[in-house]
């Protein structure tokens, strides 16, 4: 069942297609709430409060045909507002009007839990070149393909490519000693 | 393109591997679903390249990803259960009365059932940990484990295996810390590999002698019949014939193979201890492992070596004569020997 069709089914009441949306946008509403506010806590409550709403309120809820679109402003506004909530408690100065979007590097190496890993993400950063960086972000963080990154840089889209290969052999030699107790556990 | 030669920078740059990772085009999912699954001996490539890739797009990691489905499974469970507006033939009533009446202890039951079914089906990553069955010898002592296909594996002392079966059920992966000797029975379906640190053994009917110490970083595997493919620098890998060896440190970039001497590299299994040309580290780790005896060289000599064997004797015969050979003398004390001018 696609997007549409499982929202169809949630809005009837159906939990399982509900579950199913959970599961398909979770990720993916993680990684862009992230990029809203870099306070994994806040984005995981948001993200479960949003869904516990549509659930809640699913007899009231539109047919949308973009559930993917609908589930990202709504997540998005969550945090905002739930930001600006935390930020007059708190007397914090946050700038909601031009956003408090955090660099793509800050946002990688606030997600590990793992302090050795930080540490590791840090170097492995500090490491890349500043074309490097970008292509990183753009390929990673964007999502654009390389034909597109290779336009807004003016490369070559092998250039592109061979640049970020370099990008994530450094990466592999970087994470290695940490990665190797998640092989032995995971093959 | 072969994906076969791909390293997991390759599967971690390519775009249709990375909307497989994403879940965003069913195309994809399917086609690297199906890859994986018919291609093990590529999984530690694969699983690297998640990981990469995982850190890269910035995803929750699976623990606490579990941890929220889990709270909105909690979630669910609270709300009242109502008849479904639309389908209402969906659902039999009689469960949902039943749900009703049970006891709170009973509705925690349920929704851990619930949460594991539920994590057990749909869209989850298909790399569950495994469940690994671990095998040990003791210093000293040597132990023989029948799998239940009636290959044999015979560990040397201090040798510690575990072993799962994969993705692709029928397939077996044996993780290797100390040295065996693997008899394995000739099975065209089913993949078995056994891993000594970096150096993967791709088992195709054979029985060969494998050892890894971590301690030192050296992998080698020394084929007595059958055939074997070994993997450590490169994806194809080498293959082996009878009578031929693989050494690998740690690092190394090529493999070369080498024909070995069956009474030396097996000498073990009629408790011999063979030395050929052996450096301290070397002399230490296999005091270590098969006597459990610390060995600390207080002597000036860096480059002792010996070449010699032992029939099952105690660890003083061997140190003495180690000694003996270099000219040196040697201490014990408890479970130490210290080595001295």
């Amino acid at each position: 069942m696609d997007a549409p069709a499982l929202w169809r089914s949630m809005i009837n009441g159906d939990q399982s297609a509900f579950l199913e949306l959970y599961n398909e946008f979770y990720q993916p509403l993680y990684a862009f709430g992230f990029r809203v506010h870099g306070n994994a806590q806040l984005v995981k409550d948001c993200i479960h409060e949003v869904f516990c709403e549509i659930w809640s309120g699913r007899a009231t809820l539109p047919l949308v045909q973009q559930p993917r679109a609908y589930l990202f402003t709504y997540v998005k506004r969550k945090i905002l507002k739930e930001v600006k909530v935390l930020s007059i408690n708190t007397d914090e100065v946050v700038d909601t009007q031009h956003g408090i979007e955090q660099s793509y590097e800050d946002m990688l190496v606030s997600a590990e839990q793992d302090a050795e890993m930080k540490t590791k993400l840090q170097h492995f950063m500090s490491q890349l070149s500043a074309t490097q960086q970008a292509i990183l972000r753009l390929k990673y963080y964007e999502n654009l393909t390389y034909e597109q990154i290779a336009a807004q840089l003016s490369l070559q889209p092998r250039t592109v490519y061979n640049k970020l290969y370099e990008a994530l052999k450094t990466m592999r030699q970087c994470l290695r000693v940490l990665l190797l107790p998640i092989l032995l556990a995971m093959a | 393109m072969d994906f076969k030669l791909y390293k997991a920078e390759d599967f971690a740059a390519d775009e249709s591997f990375i909307r497989y990772f994403q879940q965003s085009d069913e195309q994809d999912v399917q086609f690297w679903q199906n890859w994986i699954r018919c291609n093990p001996d590529r999984l530690t490539e694969i699983i690297t390249a998640e990981t990469m890739l995982a850190r890269l797009l910035g995803h929750i990691p699976q623990q606490e990803l579990e941890a929220e489905q889990a709270r909105m499974m909690a979630f669910l469970a609270q709300q009242p259960v109502e008849q479904p507006p639309v389908q209402p033939l969906n659902i039999p009533p009689a469960p949902r009365h039943m749900l009703r009446t049970v006891l709170a202890a009973a509705v925690l039951a349920g929704i851990l059932i619930a949460a594991g079914l539920w994590l057990l089906s749909g869209r989850q990553r298909q790399y569950t940990p495994l469940q690994w069955t671990s095998f040990s010898s003791a210093p000293t002592q040597r132990t023989t484990i029948e799998l239940p296909d009636g290959s044999t594996i015979q560990l040397n002392a201090s040798t510690h295996i575990r072993y799962a079966q994969t993705a692709a059920k029928d397939s077996l992966i044996v993780a290797l810390d100390g040295e065996a000797f693997f008899t394995i029975a000739r099975n065209d379906k089913r993949i078995f590999i056994v891993q000594g640190g970096d150096m993967i053994v791709n088992v195709l009917g054979t029985s060969f002698n494998m050892s890894y110490y971590p301690e030192s970083g050296k992998s080698r595997v020394a084929l007595v019949n059958g055939k074997l493919k070994v993997v450590a620098t490169s994806p194809e890998g080498i293959i082996l014939v009878p009578n031929e060896a693989i050494t690998y440190h740690a690092g190394q970039t090529t493999l070369s193979k080498a024909t070995f001497d069956a009474t030396t590299e097996l000498g073990w299994r009629e408790n011999k201890l063979y030395f050929d040309h052996a450096d301290f580290p070397e002399i230490a780790l296999q005091l270590k492992r098969l006597y459990n005896i610390t060995c600390i060289n207080r002597s000036k000599v860096v480059n002792m070596q010996y070449t010699g064997h032992f029939d099952n004797v105690g660890y003083k015969q061997v140190v003495a004569s180690i000694c003996y050979a270099n000219d040196l003398r040697y201490t014990t004390a408890n479970d130490t020997v210290f080595i001295q001018q």
